[in-house]
């Protein structure tokens, strides 16, 4: 719809409005959102917003106390071992799809089947993030489904170089089918990743010996026997703490604080490509109705490298913190 | 220095409820929560134990569905309203307080930054009130007479 009103009436977004925000009124641009998007397709078209479905988690009746002896763990070891703030970290994985709409769509109001266009491509990645207690984000780990290097993105990728050489992400292949993680690829992001951020604090602190905490959540590969061995027999000085199953919702700080930030900043990136292929093919005289979404695997996947620098940087903004303690300030 | 306020805070809002703790290195590490650990290990010698062995609290749920263990994950791309600005999310994150409801109370659905459009410059085009048909109205008949 941007791209439709970009390239045929770019005038709308000059009309003035205020919006409000936090409950104050701020002048603005007319904006094409997402909730602009939604009434519009209800009012003119009759459409209502469709998802599919999925189950609420469940989480522990005594939750409270769950929760309470999670961080009385971690108060624990802190005290114990005199762990400083650098050494401890918390890194989660994510599902980033390729193309979003995938679980959600439009049907006419009323329907009842609804075919959710999408859904079964699985085509996605997954993204390790990991952030420390002290506020520092650790490289970016992505997981691409394939056996081989063919399945990830090329040299030739927008920002590849950025992304390998300076920021220090991973790219890596899951060895199967999947996207997942496995086994061999969480041992790669604490050799490559965790381990390296430990050693560099360790040293400035002139601590060599420090005990380190890892916060991971307990899925199945995290939990297994296997990983505890191997982690505990190369690196019996990362302490794993387990944030409670079903909690990563309210106790998982990755989850609570940051997953949101890093995919709104991915999903503005996503969208800046679909609103640039759209306009390419409405200037080349293609009807709205005809506009294709790029969707070649090869294609969308070197656009990732693009999405998660511009995501790193979103999160790693000091501009931004800065503007918004300043506001903070003001009032 | 390299601190990042949303990281930070990332952890702060991670609390156990009612006034409870939280998993800021500032509250781990505070008289108040050494207190707690003091009277838990006092109260309950199975906690003590438990500290000298891993804990591992159960299962993710997500793992019932071996289709796709990614869809249960607690953000979801496809639940982001992409016309948010990067700044208006990060504002919302530090506005945001530690939830001091009983932890079987808090929604971990709820969005906590809703944003109306209103105000009277919208009338020309949209009604005194938000109305994307008045909008789309005037957006077709410029449509329309553009391509004349």
């Amino acid at each position: 719809m941007i791209g439709i009103i970009t390239t045929k009436a770019p005038a709308i977004f000059n009309v003035t409005v205020t919006r409000k925000v936090h409950g104050n009124y701020i002048w603005d641009h007319f904006q094409c959102r997402e909730t602009f998007v939604k009434k519009f397709l209800k009012e003119e078209m009759g459409w209502s917003f469709r998802r599919a479905t999925r189950p609420g988690k469940k989480t522990p009746e005594n939750i409270t106390q769950v929760l309470t002896d999670a961080a009385l763990r971690l108060i624990s070891t802190i005290s114990q071992y005199n762990v400083p703030i650098f050494l401890l970290v918390n890194s989660d994985q994510t599902g980033v799809r390729y193309s979003s709409g995938a679980l959600e769509t439009y049907a006419k109001t009323g329907s009842k089947q609804v075919e959710v266009i999408g859904k079964d491509e699985r085509r996605a990645f997954t993204l390790m993030v990991g952030i420390s207690m002290s506020g520092e984000v650790l490289p970016f780990q992505a997981i691409y489904a394939g056996k081989t290097s063919g399945s990830l993105p090329t040299s030739s990728a927008l920002n590849y170089k950025k992304a390998v050489e300076e920021l220090k992400f991973c790219f890596e292949s899951s060895g199967n089918d999947t996207y997942w993680s496995t086994m061999k690829t969480m041992q790669s992001y604490v050799t490559n990743i965790l381990v390296p951020y430990f050693e560099s604090h360790r040293k400035q602190l002139n601590l060599p010996n420090q005990l380190c905490i890892w916060q991971i959540d307990c899925w199945s590969v995290h939990r297994s026997l296997e990983f505890r061995s191997w982690m505990q027999k190369h690196y019996p000085w990362i302490r794993i703490h387990y944030i409670p199953a079903n909690c990563t919702g309210l106790f998982q700080p990755c989850d609570v604080g940051i997953q949101r930030i890093l995919k709104l900043a991915i999903k503005r990136t996503v969208l800046k490509d679909i609103v640039d292929d759209t306009m390419k093919q409405m200037n080349a005289g293609v009807e709205p109705s005809r506009v294709v979404f790029e969707k070649r695997l090869p294609v969308v996947r070197n656009r990732s490298v693009g999405w998660l620098v511009n995501a790193y940087e979103a999160i790693n903004k000091h501009e931004i913190v800065e503007k918004v303690s300043y506001s903070l300030k003001a009032f | 220095m390299p601190f990042l306020t949303i990281f930070i805070q990332a952890y702060k809002l991670c609390s156990t409820g009612e006034g409870g703790l939280d998993l800021s290195y500032e509250c781990l590490t505070s008289k108040q929560a050494r207190t707690a650990l003091t009277e838990r290990l006092a109260a309950s010698p199975e906690f003590a134990k438990s500290l000298q062995r891993p804990e591992t609290t159960g299962v993710e749920e997500e793992e019932v569905d071996e289709d796709d263990p990614m869809d249960e994950g607690a953000v979801l791309c496809d639940e982001i309203d992409s016309s948010k600005m990067i700044d208006e999310e990060v504002e919302a994150l530090i506005l945001q307080e530690p939830t001091h409801l009983p932890m079987n109370q808090v929604d971990i659905e709820s969005d906590y930054n809703d944003v109306q459009i209103v105000g009277p410059h919208v009338e020309k085009y949209t009604g005194c009130e938000f109305s994307s048909r008045a909008a789309t109205n005037w957006w077709m008949e410029w449509d329309a007479t553009s391509h004349i």
